[in-house]
């Protein structure tokens, strides 16, 4: 079994770089999709480019169009992205829901 | 198959081209797979289901969708393999029924190797890229119709990283409406604005183009609102 295990991780390896680690982090973690979307945003050691105008631009939306056009944005923690997230899909959810219980 | 008992509901009427005495007719011996949509709180949570599942052909799709697929896939099958080669599945639904569609346009595809033709009306988003990629790949875009109210939500939900099909070409856009509200996605609002209308006279637009690059700064934010973004 771990033979095959090692044959299978060797020929992943060669298939595609950096796959490996991104099928772990995307199963072996429980971790949603918006848990790694806010850590690459916070972690600010890996961008090419200073980011924070962008991020602070686009959580600012999110956060009107969840209904928090007065929130302030004073830090870029994953915490805090991650809530962001949520409160943007909340409203997504309750959006959506309006139009498919209007046809129910 | 379309027929109510207790809970259970028919999902998919299907239809065949004849052809009346003395006259050509050439949807003869086509099928047409009409599935329909979201006709309870039942069936929005299928739709509300925003989990991932993997389907038959190897591609991840939203799991409410695709096990409702999976369960219609026996009562189509007989219909598929005794089609003739020269005919075309036309697979119609609006909401839910039109995310059910591009399963069975996918499968009938892939598996009965059939021409088909995909008409969705409000249908939301059925997959992550892989799936959509191969679906246009498969049927063709010219193939896939898709028609979106510019007022319905439901074909902009589920949120990124789920994706439409056909991926990158433009979509049937029936209406100019830019508001957000419940009611563009009743399928009254897309029967009225798809009558007396050839397809090449309907507006096309990509609403959603993943290489589009977009910043958004601090002081777009007082535009933002629900109803409009």
């Amino acid at each position: 079994m771990n033979r095959l295990s090692e044959a299978l991780m060797t020929v992943l390896r060669q298939a595609k770089l950096g796959a490996l680690n991104a099928l772990q982090s995307g199963t072996a973690n429980s971790l949603s999709l918006y848990d790694k979307i806010a850590m690459i945003l916070a972690n600010n050691n890996f961008h090419t480019v200073d980011l924070t105008g962008p991020i602070n631009g686009l959580l600012a939306c999110m956060l009107a169009f969840a209904g928090y056009a007065k929130a302030k944005i004073k830090e870029l923690s994953a915490e805090f992205i991650k809530w962001v997230f949520e409160q943007t899909l909340k409203m997504v959810n309750k959006i959506a829901y309006r139009a498919l219980s209007s046809v129910g | 198959m379309a027929h109510a008992t207790g809970h259970q509901t028919g999902f998919v009427l299907v239809g065949k081209g004849t052809s009346p005495t003395g006259r050509m007719n050439p949807f003869k011996n086509d099928l047409v797979l009409a599935i329909r949509g979201t006709a309870s709180l039942y069936d929005a949570s299928t739709d509300c289901r925003a989990n991932l599942s993997v389907c038959d052909g190897g591609h991840s799709v939203h799991a409410g969708f695709n096990t409702l697929f999976e369960t219609l896939k026996s009562e189509l099958a007989p219909f598929l393999s005794e089609l003739k080669p020269s005919a075309t599945v036309h697979c119609v639904g609006h909401s839910l029924g039109g995310a059910v569609a591009s399963l069975v346009a996918d499968w009938a595809k892939r598996r009965f190797n059939a021409n088909v033709k995909l008409y969705t009306f409000g249908a939301p988003k059925v997959s992550l890229t892989n799936f959509a990629l191969s679906t246009t790949n498969a049927l063709k875009s010219k193939n896939i119709f898709r028609c979106v109210n510019g007022g319905d939500v439901v074909p902009m939900v589920p949120f990124w990283p789920f994706m439409q099909a056909p991926y990158n070409p433009p979509e049937y856009r029936m209406d100019n409406n830019q508001i957000i509200a419940p009611w563009h996605h009743l399928m009254k609002y897309y029967t009225r604005n798809s009558q007396k209308q050839s397809w090449d006279s309907i507006n096309k637009r990509v609403t959603f183009n993943p290489f589009k690059r977009v910043t958004l700064d601090i002081s777009h934010a007082n535009q933002v609102q629900p109803s409009i973004y």
